[in-house]
C-alpha cells in the first residue's frame, strides 16, 4: 500500500516539476531567444547563405597567346561549362596575373603561342592552369571545368587522327577507351553544398540551442537561491531523478515541435533532400533529445552563474560540429578525439541521421547509432541526478 | 582613494582573481581550442576512404586493376561483394564510400577490342570524400587504358613511344594549384577555425565584463575609480584582456606557421598589425553590443549569434562569390571577414598591401564605433535604472 503511494508521487511531481518548467522557460527572455527565435531563425539564415548550392560561373581569364581558330575553339568550350565564365580574353600575361591579384578571377587558362602548331605536328601541346586553390570550392570549379573541356577536346582530336588514318568512327572511337568506366555519384549528385551541409548543420542547431537554453536556466535557478519550489520535491526520496525527469518532459515536448519544424518545414521550403520516412525520423531523433537534454542539465550543474553556462557553452559548437566526423573523416582524427567525441549526442545522431534521411537506409541499419543514443541517455541522466541531488543538499545546509 | 587608469587595471586584476571563470575563458578554453583543431587537422589530407569492390572478372587485368586502385592513398577496398545491390547497401548503412564492379569477361574483351564497362556508384553526401575517392580511381584507370592502347598501337601500327603517347594525349593540362600546392584541409581549415575560436572568447569576455558591473551594481564604482571619465574607465578595463588575447593570437600565428606549416608569403608584419585590429575590432564589437543592449544575458545571446556565424559567412567553406547578393553584403558586418581577406591576401598569396588596404580600413571602422557610443556608455555608468537587470 505504501508502496504504491510512493510510486503515485513520483509520478505526481514529475508532472509538478514538467508544468513549472514551463513558467521558468517563457518568462525567461534569454531562453526564449535561443529555443524559439534562434530555432526559427538560424536554419532560415544559414540555408539562405548555401542557397545557390554551387559556386556556378566562377570568373576566370584566359592568356590566349596563340590566337588561332583551334585556341578560340578552346576558349568557347570552357567557356560553355557550368562551372567557369570566361570574363576575360587577353595575350598578355601580366593583365591576367593583375585581375587574378584583385580577386577580379579566380583562375587563368594560358594556351601557349605554339598551341595549333603541334596539335599540326602530332605533339602533345600542354595548357597550363593555374586555379586559386586558398578557396577549395573555387579550384574545384576550375579544374573540373578545365579537365572536361579540355579532355574533351583532345579526344576529339585524337578520334580525328584516327579516323584519318582511316579507321572506322566506331572503332576510333572505341579503341581510344579500352577501360571505359561508368561513375554514378548518389545522393548529391551535383555535389551541391547546402544538401551536403544543411542536414548534419540543423540537427547541430538542435543541440546546441537546447544545450545554451538550458545551461542558462541552470544557471539562473542556482543564482538565485530559486530551488525552493523543487526543495520539498528534492529533499524526497528520488526526488531529484523526479526533477530532472520533469524538466525533461517539458523541454522535450517543446523541441519536438522544433524538430518538426526543421525537418518538416525547413527542407521542404529549401527542397532539401529527404528520402526516409518521417515515423523512422522521429523514432531516432527522439531519444536524441532527451540525450541532450540531459547532458545539459549535466553541464549546468557545473556554473554558479547563468552568464558562465552560456559563455562555456558557446565555443564548442564549431567543434562537436567537426568531431561527428561528417565533413572531416573521423579515422583521420587522433584517438584521443574520437573517444571524445563518443559522448557527445550529436555523433551518433548526426551518423545516424544523415543514413536515414539522406542515403535511405533502413532503421536497422542505423540501430547501434540508435543504441549508443539510448546510452548516452542513462549515462547523462545518472549524472544530471546524482548533481542534482549534491546541489539540494548543498541549498539545505 | 587612488583614481586614474592604473586603479582601474589594479581594480580589474582583482575582479580576475576573485572568479576561476576567467582564467577559463582566457587560457583554458582558447588554448584547449587551437590543441584540438591543430591535432584533429595534423594529417592535411584525409586518405583511405573505404570502398567495397565486386571483381566479377577476377582476371590477371582486374586484379591488376583492383592493386593500382589501392595504392592511391585515397582509396582502401575494405570490403569485397558480390554484386552491386550489395555495394550500395553498405553505402547506405555509411560502411563504404562506393562500390567498384569490374565486369565478367573484362580482360577478354579488351583484347578483342570491344570494350566493357565497369561501374563506379560513389555517395557524394560528403563532397570531399565523394570527389577524393571517385577522382583516385577515375584517374587510376584512364592511366592504366592509356597504358593498354598505347601498347596496343605500339604493337599494331609500329608507332614509335613517343608518338603513340602524344596521340594519346593531343592536349594536357598542367594544373597550377596556386598558394596551396599541396591541396592541404589542414592549412585551409585550421588557419579559418583558430581564429574563429579565439574571436568567440574575445566577443564573450568583453561582453561579460563590462556587462556584470551592470548586473552586479558595481558600475558606480568603477566609474568612481576611473576618475569619471569613460574613455579611462575603457582602457584601464579591457588593457589586460586585449594584451591576453593579442598574445594568444600572436602564439596562433606561430602554430599555423611554425607547426601547421601553413604558407608565409608576405610580409609578417603585416599580418602582425592585423591580427591586432582583428582581436581590438571584436572587442570593439563586445563594447558596442553591451553598450546598446546593457543586459548581460541578451548582449551574450546575440553575441553568440554574432560570433557563430561568422565562421560560415567568411567565405571559406562557401565561396562568397557563390553567395546571394544580400548575403554577401551580410557576410561584410563581421570583422572575420575582412581578417581572413588580409590573411589570405597576405600569408599564402604574398600580396602587396596595396590589395588588403580596404579591409584594414573596414576593421577600422569597428574599431572606432564605440567612440560614437561614449555618451551612452556614460549613461550606463551612471544611472542605476541601468543596473542589475539579470
Amino acid at each position: 500500500m505504501k508502496n504504491k503511494k510512493t510510486t503515485y508521487n513520483f509520478f505526481n511531481d514529475i508532472i509538478d516539476v514538467w508544468l513549472n518548467e514551463y513558467k521558468t522557460i517563457f518568462r525567461d527572455a534569454g531562453v526564449v531567444t535561443l529555443f524559439i527565435i534562434a530555432v526559427v531563425v538560424y536554419p532560415i539564415i544559414y540555408s539562405l547563405a548555401y542557397n545557390n548550392e554551387l559556386a556556378k560561373e566562377v570568373p576566370i581569364a584566359v592568356v590566349d597567346m596563340n590566337d588561332s581558330d583551334l585556341s578560340r575553339k578552346l576558349i568557347s568550350m570552357l567557356d560553355a561549362t557550368d562551372e567557369v565564365n570566361v570574363v576575360f580574353k587577353t595575350p598578355d600575361f601580366n593583365q591576367a596575373k593583375e585581375l587574378f591579384k584583385k580577386s577580379e578571377v579566380y583562375g587563368v587558362v594560358s594556351i601557349p603561342s605554339d598551341f595549333d602548331k603541334k596539335i599540326f605536328k602530332s605533339e602533345t601541346a600542354v595548357v597550363p592552369v593555374y586555379a586559386d586553390a586558398s578557396y577549395m570550392i573555387i579550384y574545384k570549379q576550375i579544374m573540373t571545368a578545365a579537365n572536361y573541356s579540355i579532355g574533351t577536346y583532345s579526344a576529339g582530336i585524337e578520334i580525328q587522327r584516327r579516323i584519318s588514318k582511316k579507321e572506322q568512327y566506331e572503332q576510333a572511337f572505341e579503341s581510344r577507351d579500352p577501360l571505359p568506366l561508368e561513375t554514378y555519384a548518389l545522393y548529391n549528385p551535383r555535389g551541391g553544398y547546402a544538401s551536403y551541409a544543411m542536414p548534419a548543420v540543423l540537427l547541430l542547431i538542435l543541440q546546441q540551442t537546447l544545450l545554451l537554453g538550458i545551461g542558462l536556466i541552470g544557471g539562473t535557478t542556482k543564482e538565485n537561491r530559486n530551488t525552493h519550489f523543487l526543495l520539498p520535491i528534492g529533499n524526497k526520496r528520488g526526488g531529484a531523478l523526479s526533477i530532472v525527469i520533469g524538466k525533461s518532459i517539458a523541454y522535450y515536448t517543446i523541441y519536438i515541435f522544433n524538430a518538426i519544424y526543421v525537418f518538416v518545414l525547413v527542407f521542404r521550403m529549401f527542397s532539401f533532400p529527404m528520402r526516409g520516412n518521417y515515423f523512422e525520423i522521429f523514432v531516432f531523433i527522439t531519444p536524441f533529445l532527451f540525450a541532450v537534454i540531459y547532458m545539459g542539465i549535466t553541464i549546468s550543474a557545473f556554473f554558479k552563474k547563468r552568464e558562465h553556462a552560456l559563455m562555456v557553452l558557446l565555443f564548442p559548437s564549431i567543434p562537436f560540429i567537426f568531431l561527428t566526423g561528417f565533413s572531416w573523416p573521423t579515422q583521420a582524427m587522433p584517438q584521443w578525439q574520437i573517444w571524445l567525441s563518443q559522448i557527445i549526442p550529436s555523433t551518433p545522431a548526426i551518423k545516424g541521421f544523415l543514413a536515414l534521411s539522406q542515403r535511405g537506409a533502413t532503421f536497422n541499419d542505423v540501430f547501434y547509432n540508435w543504441l549508443h543514443i539510448w546510452a548516452l541517455i542513462f549515462f547523462y541522466l545518472g549524472a544530471s541526478t546524482l548533481l542534482i541531488k549534491k546541489l539540494i543538499k548543498k541549498v539545505n545546509n | 582613494m587612488t583614481t586614474g587608469l592604473k586603479a582601474v587595471i589594479n581594480r580589474e586584476f582583482e575582479r580576475i582573481k576573485s572568479e576561476t571563470i576567467y582564467i577559463w575563458l582566457l587560457f583554458i578554453l582558447p588554448l584547449f581550442t587551437f590543441l584540438l583543431f591543430t591535432t584533429m587537422f595534423s594529417r592535411g589530407k584525409a586518405d583511405s576512404y573505404p570502398v567495397a569492390i565486386y571483381d566479377a572478372d577476377n582476371s590477371p587485368l582486374s586484379r591488376q586493376i583492383v592493386s593500382w586502385i589501392e595504392a592511391t592513398p585515397e582509396v582502401k577496398f575494405t570490403k569485397k561483394v558480390t554484386s552491386l545491390q550489395e555495394g550500395k547497401h553498405l553505402i547506405e548503412k555509411g560502411d563504404v564510400i562506393g562500390v567498384l564492379k569490374i565486369p565478367d569477361g573484362l580482360e577478354n574483351a579488351v583484347y578483342s577490342g570491344n570494350p566493357k564497362k565497369m561501374v563506379l556508384f560513389y555517395s557524394n553526401m560528403n563532397l570531399s570524400a565523394g570527389s577524393g575517392v571517385s577522382v583516385a580511381i577515375i584517374k587510376t584507370i584512364k592511366t592504366m587504358s592509356a597504358g593498354v592502347n598505347m601498347q596496343k598501337r605500339m604493337s599494331k601500327n609500329k608507332e614509335m613511344l613517343d608518338q603513340a603517347l602524344n596521340n594519346i594525349q593531343p592536349v594536357r593540362i598542367e594544373a597550377h594549384a596556386l598558394y596551396n600546392p599541396y591541396i592541404n584541409y589542414s592549412y585551409y581549415l585550421v588557419t579559418g577555425l583558430l581564429p574563429v575560436m579565439l574571436l568567440m572568447f574575445i566577443l564573450s569576455t568583453t561582453i561579460y565584463v563590462i556587462g556584470s558591473e551592470l548586473k552586479y551594481k558595481t558600475a558606480g564604482d568603477w566609474y568612481k575609480i576611473s576618475s569619471k571619465s569613460v574613455i579611462v574607465a575603457l582602457t584601464g578595463k579591457l588593457l589586460p584582456y586585449s594584451i591576453v588575447f593579442i598574445i594568444e593570437a600572436f602564439f596562433m600565428n606561430t602554430i599555423l606557421f611554425k607547426i601547421v606549416g601553413a604558407p608565409q608569403n608576405g610580409n609578417f608584419f603585416i599580418i602582425f598589425i592585423a591580427t591586432i585590429f582583428f582581436v581590438y575590432a571584436y572587442m570593439a564589437m563586445g563594447v558596442v553590443l553591451i553598450t546598446v543592449l546593457p543586459n548581460i544575458r541578451l548582449a551574450l545571446s546575440i553575441g553568440a549569434a554574432y560570433a557563430s556565424l561568422a565562421f560560415s559567412f567568411a567565405g571559406l567553406t562557401f565561396p562568397m562569390i557563390a553567395m546571394v547578393d544580400y548575403m554577401r553584403a551580410f557576410a561584410q558586418i563581421f570583422p572575420y571577414t575582412h581578417y581572413l581577406k588580409i590573411y589570405i591576401n597576405e600569408a599564402m598569396k604574398g600580396l602587396d598591401l596595396y590589395y588588403s588596404v580596404s579591409s584594414f580600413l573596414i576593421l577600422s571602422i569597428f574599431i572606432t564605433l564605440p567612440f560614437l557610443l561614449i555618451p551612452r556608455m556614460r549613461a550606463l555608468l551612471t544611472k542605476d535604472k541601468y543596473w542589475g537587470k539579470s
